[in-house]
Order: structure tokens, then C-alpha cells, then sequence
């Protein structure tokens, strides 16, 4: 999946820094933390107080009597005297150590673990495929109890194998295409990186300084500049298959968002740009709205208790069956791994990043947030969001089908709500992202003119009605 | 203290020397105490790293000419193997591509005066695949280094994790001479005087690719070769041998080298003899595996004189972690020129490239770094441009006379040099200009920093604290390299010592190290390894020393002692010698023993050195206590360059203050200073405020500086 050729360029230390800060902050703030004020910083063994932030790992090495040989914090150092139970007993044990976990090790297990997945790997494998074989050593070794990790991470994460990535990767990025991300900050641009799928794997990441070496200086707009860089990337590294566009404070936010409908709101409201937009985007978009929709309509139904069914009912059909359609057709990332990536990076960025939390997460429902980009719910799941909620307002008595035909009533209605609170253009913006969707399936290359299952009005022409934008 | 010829113990085996078909050339380039010379010229050693082979031809001329400007005279480039070979024996130096055209480039180097650093490998990294190694090189089997189950050792940098190649393989040295040969081909007649080649670099980064921890390699039947005539080359036969291993050798073969640390004090019973007594085996073969390396370097340096690359100094360079790396800087030194250290360090490790800095200045000839990270690879912690600046600023302050900034040119797989892969300058140019500016300017390289105390590294320690690394392939190497300490992750095991010596004399180091700085006496780390002339510069040695010790370097110890010096140590008497046998050991006249065991011991210790000789303090005091000061002075003994540094994150509002035979004699005798980075000016009479913010630090350029006539001269070291 990453080319031995791959080619890295274009980077100055501001924008790499800026791009890696965004996708792993922890990384970065690493260098942030105090320094080391002393000679001897292995001398003055760190006790954590009250209610410090803990950091760090804390690293035991036990022989295969489970005598304790070596204890050590990586980021305070020496442990002196630590108090074990047993390897397999390590509830409590990062919180007294401040640290954020314990890796107990008995001795000669990386040697072992090293030596197996190397023997396990093949000279044409790639990188990732390399790593997996650590990894599944790793897992092999913890299965045995021989590495001990507490609290062990990723337990709901299923460990893919290569083929999987490699399928996961051919459904978000086809060969010969492009992947761009650029991020604005007030008038500049930020970071941004462009990467390229060739024969199977990524061959070329390109920054900013490589960038603007084709587009020359940007207008400062980044919502007129970011098809400026489409177009550069287009004629000199591939076809861009999806663009993301967007200020820095959105990018982040959204980032680190779980909230359901927030990419979908996002777009509609051109906050952020992600453009083209790829079958399985526009879908999981679509998705996400329905799922913000549904989300609210549970909350609202909450309040008001009352329930009635609707003509705008009917409006919703059309749309969810072309949805349910969609559904059908594209494999989701999701599906493929058996996890969600994006989900996955914002609980990383949340954990690591909380100053930056989206104040309007909320932690209703863990279902109705997933799949923000991997579509992987089926069909009923699109309907069931609701009737997962945790704060199910619906009369327990009422039956499920019931209930469920309650919510969408309310959810038509409320959509219209949400239209008119929060711009996000109700079921037209829906038809929008469909009807994108539609010209992005027929043409790679970049055009934002769609037809909607609306009134039939072209949607960029809607989109400027609505937003007062005008054609250069 | 090993004396500085050619050790007896290393029967690595000397690779013959080939015939050379060319003349001899005299010698008319040197390396001197304060840089390089060439000709009649002497230069500071400053280069710029510059790709040829990852830029388009047509931004060669523009980038030199902004490398130039910069301020610096040397362009420096990696010769990679593996993007000339196109099939075993068969290259292109620009026939085919014209960005692989090396004798174009140096010889454009020449053309617009500028010299030329080149460094053939062969092997690079330089974030290439397989390090720049042909893939066929590294998957031939006959070339690689051997685990101890005969397996692969593989090395995890992306993008492909490969397989490395040993340092005792036959069919590798023969690899390697063919492309020596074929580089030479190309630029043999570009060595100055008649080009402009005056710096070699034998390979790179030598410390067994990373993969340096003490059972990971190199098991190859060739190494275990070289492993049995190296153990009996040392003991003086094969009986000798088995009496220090403890072991039962009927012939040569019996000579096994070990798998994994196997000294335990578990389960130890009463009358047994103490688990240290199978030590020597271990430390015999980390002994080894740093000849094995020297060897090695002694052998590719014959490689390239025997191909005609010769007739110029010849360096090295060690990676990040050097004081747990199994290579002895101080041999290397006695087969290449020149040995550096690589540096990439953010702001908080002011510390560590403190040390690292005094570890260079006190052990190899010209401390200088042939990588000065600017910049780094996309897959390291992500570096500012204001993290390498500051590195490359207080490596300077503590000692570093020359540096190659890596990178200076832009190039794949990198981020942030000062000079895009156009040729044009960046933003951060500008800094870098000023600094080198500044640089040249106070003659920073014909300066020196007066540092009369040395702090001994053992190496026989440090050898112990490599044999019990209890993490495998996360290397002492890496534990270091990431901010931990050399002994992080060494066992606290015993071994029927009085205690854990591997971690224990760390420990003192570190607490000598705190205390010198707590009372302003600057210092460096010298490696035990250095030769007797080299410790006998300093006022005062203080040397960890527990119950096992080399006798060679204690004899050297007590001898300098005997000679005037003076020696703490400490906390034991050795008695075992590196056998581990019982041996008589003489108590060095004048010595003070001390018990380290709290930081006020180390603090008393040393103010019992200053009432002693109290001219070992710097004239000059910084506070608050976190603020550290260096000078820097020209052969009289005139102070010319002052650094102020402030590691902590807040701002700070330094007080400077002249003591001692630097206090002023009169109202009227200021110092003049200036800031070279900002310009601004400030005179210094007793005292002056600064301000510094977090994380920051003033280069200081003394324009004048009068001293009182009755000053003490003290003697130089370093």
C-alpha cells in the first residue's frame, strides 16, 4: 500500500508539523511538554500528585518467575521498588505510577516476537503487510499472557489482514487517483498534502511547497482557491477521486466530532468543501444527515410527546430509497475493516486532544455516531438509529414498527426544523449531495454540476441562490 | 586509559592493501585543531547537504550558489549504491539519467568554489529503501547479519522493513569493493588538489543498523570466525581463554559466542560463586562487537584507498545514542580522521544535547557533527525549524566546532531545509545565513572552551550496561536515541556485586554532571576508551569505579595521578579485573575516594575540588540556577563569544555577572557585547540583566573585553 518508490516532497517544517498535529496532536505537544531541567533527570524519581494528568507508559520486566527485573516510566524514568502483584492483577497499577497504561514484558518476549514475525515476512510484502505480522506476533504474545498490556488497547478493533487494507484502500482510493487535503488558516494555507494511488500503492505525497510551485500565489479564498489546487493536482500528480477543503478550526472540529450529521451539516453549509465527492461519500452523507435527522427528531419527540403522522412523510420516501439503494451498491470502509477508521481517530483525538473536543459531541448514542464515512449500517440499522437512542422518549408500550413510523414522521417535519435553524438546506441539500453523487460516479473529473431529484434545477445553481455566490 | 596506537587486542582481520596503480599525493588537506585545511588555507568545517541524485539537473547550479550564500564553503553529498547500480557490476553515473551524473556535480562544485564532502556508503540510509543498499545486496544471504537462530535480523524503517547486512560478511566486502571501484572510477582524479574533494566519510551511522542490541547480531559464520581468533588473540591462547570464560575449550570451535544474557543472581546459594563470575564471556562479546565495527571501517577505508579514493582526511559518524552504542569512538578515531555525532534534537532536549555535545568534546579530536539535523526524515518526531536552529546553537555553545547541516537542500523524504529542490531559499534561510554569519565572523572555529574537569566514562561499564539491556530490539541504542538515559533499561540484577554497576555508575555520572553545573565548573565527558595524552590535559578526573575495572586504565588512572592531576573515584576499589579475576589494584596517590550515594554528596565533593583549586570555576555567573553560560575564548585567553541559555519554557530575566579574575578592576571596564542573531548591544561592567525567552538563547560576541592584569592563567584542556 506504500510504494517502495514512495516520494515524500514539498514539505517545510511548518507545514509537515502542521499537517501531523492534526491527525496526531500527541506527537507534536510531545515536544511541548517541560523540558528536561537537569543533568540527571534519572535521579529525581517522579511521584505523581493529586490529580496530575498522567502520561506515559509505565514498563515492567518480569523473568519467567515473575521476579520483577526492571520497572521504568517513559517519560519519568527509573521505578524504583515497584509494587507488583501479579502480571496478570495491573487494575490500579498505571493510576499509582502516573501513567496512562502498564506493559508488563516477560523477559526475552520481544526477542521472540521480533524473530517470529520476521520470520514470517516475505521479501515482496509491503510495509503495512510487514507491520501486521508484528502486530499479530504482538497479539500472539498477549494471548499467551507473555505481554501484558493494561487497559488493553483496541479490544473491540479486529485486527485486518493486508488484503483488507489493500480492498479498504481501493474503495476510497482507486489507482491513478488523487487524495487532496488542504487546510486554511484565515488567508493562508495552512498545510495540505496531496497523495497518489499508482499500481496498487501510494507513490507520491506531495506538500505545499510542491503544490503552490504549480498553482503560484492563492487568492487567499480558500473556497475559490481549493479548485485552483484541484486543478494543479489534476494535471501534474492524477485525477483528484477526493478532495477536503476546508479552515482549520472546521477541519479540526470535525476531526475530532462523533456527533452525528456533523460532516453532513458541515458540507451543506460549505464549511468545509469535500469535493469530488466519490459514490461512497455522498452516501455516507446522506447517511449521516438522516442519522442527525433521526437523532433529532428522538430528542425533540422526547420533549414534546406527542406523535402524529405527516404528509411530509411521504417527501422523505423518495430520498431514503434511493439511499437504501446506495447502500446496497457501495462497500463501505466500515464493512471492509470492521471498524471505522474515522471513528476510531476521533476517540484518538479526543483522548489526546480534549481542548479541542466538539463542545457539541454528544455521547447519546455510540451507533448513531458510527459510520460517518463508512456506511456500514444496513438497511433496517438506518431506521433503527432512533430506536437505539438511549434516551428513547417513545411510549414503551407503543410497538416497535409503531415507533419507528413515528420517528421518521417527526423526523420529515423536524427536518424542516433543522433547516430553518441551522442551514442546512433540508431534504434539497440531501438531493444535492445525491445528485453529486450521481456526476461523480459518471465523471472523475472535477465538476460540481449535479442534477437533483427535486424540482430539477441544477444544484450549483441552487447552491448560489441560497448562499448569494456568484461565478467569477 | 588505552594508549592511542593500534589496538593489539583487535585481530579483526587488516584487509590487504592493493596494489594502487596511481601516485602517491602529498598530503594538502589536514585536519586541524580548529578545522580543515586546504592548502594554505584553513577553513572551518561547515558543509551543506545537497542530494545531486534526488534534484532535477537544472536546480544543481541554483542551489549551490544559495548553499554558498548561506555561508557555507563545503557542499556535501551521499554517493548511493543503490540508485547507480542498474545490474550487479553495471552502473549509470549519468549515461542514461543525467541527475546520477557524480562527476558533473562535483566537478560544478569546483566551478563556483565550492569544496566537496562525499560520502559512497556503502550504505547511506538517508531515508532511502533498504537504507541505499541493491535489493539484491540485501536479500543475498551470504551478506546478511545472522540472529542467533540464523535467522534474518530485520530492521523496521519504512518504507520496506529489510533485512541488514553484517559486518563480518566476506561476500559483502567483496560487494563493496566493486562499487568503491566503480565511484572511484568516476572521481578519483577529483581529490584535491586536483578537484575539489577534500573529506571522506567511511560508511555511515555503523552501529549495526540499529538493530544493536547485545544477542540481536551478528552471528554470521564469518563473525564467529573472527569471534575465536579475536578471544584468543586477547587471552594469548585457547587455555587462557577458557580459564576467563570458565568454560572448557578443547579446540577452536569450542569457542561459542553467547545468545542471551544468562548471569543471574536468582536463586544463588550459599557457597556458590556469585553469578559475576561468568561475566567475562559477555563482556568479552560486547568487547568484540565493537571491534567487529572498527574492523569493519578499517576494512571499507581500505576498500577506498585501494580504489583510489585517498589522499583525504576520513571520517565517521555515529547515530543518536552513542554512549550505548557498541561502537568505541576512540578506536574509530584510530582508523578514520575525524568521528562526529549526528544531531536531531527539539528545544526540550537542551539536556541531551548538552551532553552529547561534552561527550564530543571530550573524546574525539575535533568535535563536530557531520549531520546537523535541519529538518528531519517525515517518519521522525516532527521538528521545527526553531528546534533544529536551537540545537545546532547550543551544540555550538558547548563545544561543537563544525557541522554539516542536513539537510540544506531540500530533497524526497524530508522536510524543512532551508533551501527548497528549486534552489530557492526558504524563510528559514535567513536565521541560518545569520547564524553561520555569526559563526564566521568571531572565528568560532579557532576558539576554544576552557573545560578543565572531565568526567571518565568506563567503558567496561558501559559494556556491562549493554549486556543486560532488558529489552531486546527496542535497543539500548533507541532507548537512548528517544531521551532515556544509556541505562533505562538495563537489568538491576547484582550479579554478587554490592550492587547493580550497570545502572550505578550512571548514576554518579549524572550526579557529578548536576553538581559541576550547580557550581558553575565546566566539564566534559571523556570515553574511557581515550588515550593517555588526551586525560592528562585536564585539572581534575573523576571516574565511577566499583569492583571490576580494566587494569590497563587503572594503571593509566594512577599514573596521572601520580603526575599532579586530580582523581576522585569511586565508591569502590576495583578488584576484579575484566576476567573477572581477583587482581591486586593500586590506590591512586593523591586520589580522593568518595561514596556517592545523594546529590549532596557529589556537591560536597565538588566543593571540596574548588577549595582545592578554585580557578576551575568559570568567571562568569548566570542566575537564576537554571541558566546556563559558556565561554568561549581565543588563544589568549581572551573571552570572545558568550552564550546565555534559558531551557526552560517560561521567559526569563537573567542576571550575568562577572566574578572572580574577570570582575572588573574599575568602574570603567565593561564588556561590550552584542547579540549576533538580533544586534542588539549591551555592556557588561559587574553584572548585566538579559532577557531570554522560553526555550531560548543569546549568542553573545565579545567585542571587548579588558581584563584585569593580575589574572591566573589556567590551564587549557580539550
Amino acid at each position: 500500500m506504500i510504494s517502495e518508490d514512495v516520494r515524500i516532497q514539498g514539505f517545510d517544517a511548518r507545514a509537515f508539523t502542521n499537517l501531523v498535529s492534526l491527525f496526531a496532536p500527541n506527537v507534536v505537544y510531545r515536544h511541548e511538554r517541560d523540558p528536561i531541567d537537569s543533568d540527571a533527570p534519572e535521579l529525581a524519581p517522579h511521584l505523581p500528585e493529586e490529580g496530575e494528568v498522567r502520561d506515559g507508559t509505565l514498563v515492567v520486566v518480569v523473568s519467567d518467575r515473575g521476579t520483577v527485573r526492571k520497572a521504568f516510566h517513559t517519560v519519568h524514568g527509573r521505578v524504583r521498588d515497584l509494587e507488583l502483584e501479579s502480571p496478570e492483577r495491573l487494575e490500579g497499577v498505571p493510576e499509582r505510577y502516573g501513567a496512562k497504561r502498564v506493559i508488563v514484558l516477560r523477559e526475552g518476549v520481544l526477542e521472540d516476537l521480533f524473530a517470529r514475525a520476521s520470520a514470517r515476512m516475505h521479501r515482496e510484502d509491503d510495509y503495512v503487510a510487514q507491520w501486521l505480522q508484528v502486530v499479530r506476533a504482538i497479539r500472539e504474545e498477549m494471548d499467551a499472557g507473555r505481554l501484558v498490556i493494561h487497559p488493553r488497547p483496541f479490544t473491540s478493533v479486529p485486527l485486518p489482514t493486508s488484503q483488507l487494507v489493500r480492498r479498504t484502500l481501493d474503495s476510497v482510493l482507486p489507482d491513478d487517483r488523487s487524495f487532496v487535503l488542504a487546510v486554511w488558516r484565515g488567508h493562508s494555507l495552512w498545510t495540505a498534502a496531496a497523495l497518489r494511488r499508482r499500481a496498487g500503492e501510494i507513490d507520491w505525497v506531495a506538500g505545499p511547497d510542491q503544490l503552490l510551485a504549480w498553482t503560484g500565489p492563492l487568492g487567499g479564498d480558500w473556497r475559490r482557491d481549493h479548485r485552483v489546487l484541484s486543478q494543479a493536482v489534476t494535471a501534474h500528480i492524477a485525477p483528484v477521486h477526493l478532495g477536503l477543503y476546508g479552515d482549520l478550526r472546521s477541519v479540526r472540529r470535525l476531526l475530532r466530532s462523533r456527533e452525528a450529521g456533523a460532516w453532513a451539516k458541515a458540507v451543506a453549509s460549505r464549511e468545509v468543501i469535500l469535493h469530488p465527492t466519490p459514490p461512497y461519500v455522498a452516501v455516507a452523507l446522506g447517511a449521516d444527515a438522516v442519522r442527525r435527522v433521526a437523532q433529532k427528531s428522538t430528542d425533540l419527540l422526547g420533549r414534546l410527546g406527542v406523535t402524529e403522522r405527516l404528509d411530509p412523510l411521504r417527501q422523505l420516501v423518495p430520498v431514503l430509497g434511493a439511499l437504501r439503494g446506495r447502500v446496497a451498491e457501495v462497500a463501505s470502509v466500515t464493512q471492509t475493516l470492521g471498524f471505522d477508521p474515522l471513528k476510531l481517530l476521533a476517540q484518538f483525538l479526543e483522548r489526546v486532544d480534549p481542548d479541542d473536543a466538539d463542545e457539541e459531541a454528544s455521547d447519546v448514542d455510540g451507533a448513531a455516531a458510527s459510520g460517518r464515512f463508512g456506511d456500514a449500517d444496513t438497511e433496517s440499522d438506518l431506521y433503527d438509529v432512533s430506536a437505539k437512542s438511549a434516551a428513547d422518549p417513545l411510549d414503551p408500550s407503543a410497538s416497535e414498527d409503531d415507533a419507528e413510523r413515528e420517528a421518521l414522521a417527526r423526523a420529515a417535519t423536524l427536518y424542516g426544523h433543522l433547516d430553518a435553524d441551522d442551514g442546512a438546506g433540508g431534504v434539497d441539500d440531501l438531493g444535492d449531495l445525491l445528485g453529486d453523487a450521481e456526476s461523480a460516479n459518471g465523471a472523475a473529473d472535477d465538476d460540481e454540476h449535479g442534477q437533483d431529484e427535486g424540482d430539477g434545477r441544477d444544484t450549483s445553481e441552487r447552491r448560489r441562490e441560497r448562499e448569494g455566490d456568484q461565478e467569477p | 586509559m588505552k594508549p592511542r596506537r593500534p589496538s593489539a587486542r583487535s585481530p579483526v582481520a587488516r584487509a590487504p592493501r592493493a596494489p594502487s596503480s596511481l601516485p602517491p599525493r602529498p598530503a594538502k588537506v589536514a585536519i586541524t585543531r580548529h578545522g580543515l585545511r586546504v592548502g594554505e588555507r584553513e577553513i572551518p568545517l561547515h558543509a551543506g547537504s545537497m542530494h545531486y541524485f534526488r534534484l532535477e539537473r537544472e536546480a544543481w547550479r541554483p542551489a549551490m550558489r544559495e548553499l554558498q550564500n548561506l555561508g557555507l564553503p563545503i557542499v556535501e553529498t551521499y554517493v548511493p549504491w543503490q540508485v547507480h547500480e542498474v545490474g550487479p557490476g553495471n552502473y549509470d553515473f549519468g549515461r542514461v539519467d543525467p541527475r546520477k551524473d557524480l562527476r558533473a556535480f562535483v566537478e560544478l562544485a569546483g566551478e563556483l568554489g565550492l569544496y566537496v564532502f562525499l560520502r559512497p556508503g556503502p550504505h547511506i540510509n538517508s531515508e532511502m529503501t533498504w537504507f541505499g543498499l541493491p535489493e539484491r545486496i540485501v536479500y543475498d544471504k551470504a551478506c546478511q547479519a545472522r540472529s542467533p537462530s540464523q535467522g534474518p535480523v530485520v530492521l523496521g524503517f519504512p518504507p520496506r522493513m529489510f533485512p541488514v547486512p553484517s559486518y563480518a560478511s566476506r561476500t559483502y566486502f567483496a560487494e563493496v569493493a566493486r562499487w568503491y571501484e566503480a565511484v572511484a572510477h568516476e572521481v578519483r582524479d577529483l581529490i584535491y588538489p586536483k578537484g575539489p574533494i577534500v573529506l571522506l566519510q567511511v560508511d555511515n551511522e555503523a552501529s549495526y543498523y540499529f538493530r544493536d542490541a547485545p544477542y540481536d547480531q551478528d552471528y554470521h559464520p564469518d563473525a564467529i570466525e573472527k569471534l575465536r581468533d579475536w578471544v584468543i588473540a586477547k587471552h594469548g591462547s585457547l587455555e587462557e581463554a577458557a580459564r576467563a570464560h570458565r568454560a572448557s575449550y578443547a579446540k577452536r570451535e569450542d569457542i561459542a559466542a553467547p545468545t542471551r544474557f544468562d548471569v543471574s543472581d536468582e536463586e544463588l546459594e550459599e557457597g556458590e560463586t556469585p553469578p559475576y563470575d561468568r561475566l567475562a564471556l559477555h563482556l568479552d562479546w560486547a568487547a568484540f562487537r565493537e571491534d567487529l565495527i572498527t574492523g569493519a571501517i578499517r576494512e571499507f577505508k581500505a576498500l577506498l584507498e585501494a580504489a583510489g579514493l585517498t589522499g583525504v582526511p576520513t571520517t565517521h559518524n555515529l547515530p543518536l545514542g552513542e554512549i550505548s552504542s557498541p561502537t568505541s569512538l576512540p578506536d574509530l578515531e584510530e582508523v578514520v580522521d575525524l568521528v562526529g555525532l549526528d544531531y536531531y534534537h527539539a528545544r526540550r532536549e537542551h539536556r541531551v544535547v548538552k551532553r552529547r555535545t561534552l561527550y564530543l568534546a571530550g573524546t574525539s579530536r575535533l568535535p563536530i557533527a557531520p549531520e546537523m539535523g535541519v529538518g528531519a526524515p517525515p517518519w521522525f518526531t516532527p521538528l521545527s525549524h526553531e528546534d533544529s536552529l536551537y540545537c545546532a546553537m547550543v551544540a555550538s555553545a558547548y563545544g561543537l566546532r563544525g557541522m554539516c547541516l542536513y539537510m540544506a537542500v531540500d530533497r524526497d523524504r524530508w522536510y524543512g531545509a532551508p533551501i527548497d529542490a528549486m534552489g530557492n531559499p526558504r524563510l528559514e534561510a535567513a536565521s541560518w545565513k545569520r547564524f553561520l554569519g555569526a559563526l564566521d565572523a568571531t572565528s568560532f572555529h579557532t576558539l576554544t572552551r576552557r573545560t578543565p574537569v572531565a568526567i571518565v566514562l568506563p567503558r567496561e561499564h558501559m559494556r556491562l550496561s549493554r549486556a543486560t539491556h532488558l529489552l531486546g530490539p527496542i535497543t539500548p541504542v533507541t532507548v537512548e536515541a528517544v531521551g532515556m538515559s544509556p541505562v533505562e533499561a538495563c537489568s538491576e540484577a547484582d550479579l554478587g556485586f554490592d550492587g547493580p554497576i550497570q545502572v550505578l555508575w550512571w548514576k554518579m555520572v549524572a550526579r557529578f554532571a548536576e553538581a559541576l553545573t550547580a557550581r558553575n565548573v565546566p566539564y566534559v565527558l571523556v570515553d574511557g576508551d581515550v588515550g593517555e595524552p588526551r586525560l592528562r590535559a585536564y585539572r581534575a578526573l573523576i571516574v565511577p569505579s566499583y569492583e571490576v575495572a580494566s587494569r590497563e586504565h587503572w594503571r593509566t588512572l594512577t599514573q596521572i595521578a601520580a603526575d599532579g592531576a586530580h582523581v576522585i573515584f569511586g565508591p569502590a576499589m576495583p578488584r576484579l579485573d575484566e576476567t573477572l579475576t581477583p587482581r591486586p589494584f593500586e590506590v591512586p596517590r593523591g586520589a580522593t575516594r568518595v561514596l556517592v550515594d545523594r546529590d549532596e554528596d557529589a556537591l560536597a565533593a565538588i566543593d571540596a575540588l574548588l577549595e582545592e583549586m578554585p580557578e576551575l570555576g568559570l568567571d562568569l555567573v548566570a542566575e537564576p540556577a537554571h541558566v546556563e553560560l559558556t565561554v568561549h575564548e581565543n588563544d589568549a585567553g581572551e573571552p570572545r563569544v558568550i552564550f546565555v541559555m534559558n531551557p526552560a519554557k517560561e521567559p526569563v530575566v537573567a542576571t550575568i555577572t562577572r566574578v572572580g579574575a574577570w570582575a572588573p578592576d574599575g568602574p570603567d571596564e565593561p564588556w561590550l557585547l552584542e547579540d549576533v542573531m538580533t544586534g542588539q548591544s549591551f555592556a557588561l561592567e559587574a553584572a548585566l540583566e538579559l532577557t531570554l525567552a522560553g526555550g531560548s538563547l543569546r549568542m553573545l560576541r565579545v567585542s571587548s573585553a579588558p581584563l584585569a592584569a593580575s589574572r591566573d592563567e589556567v590551564g587549557r584542556a580539550g
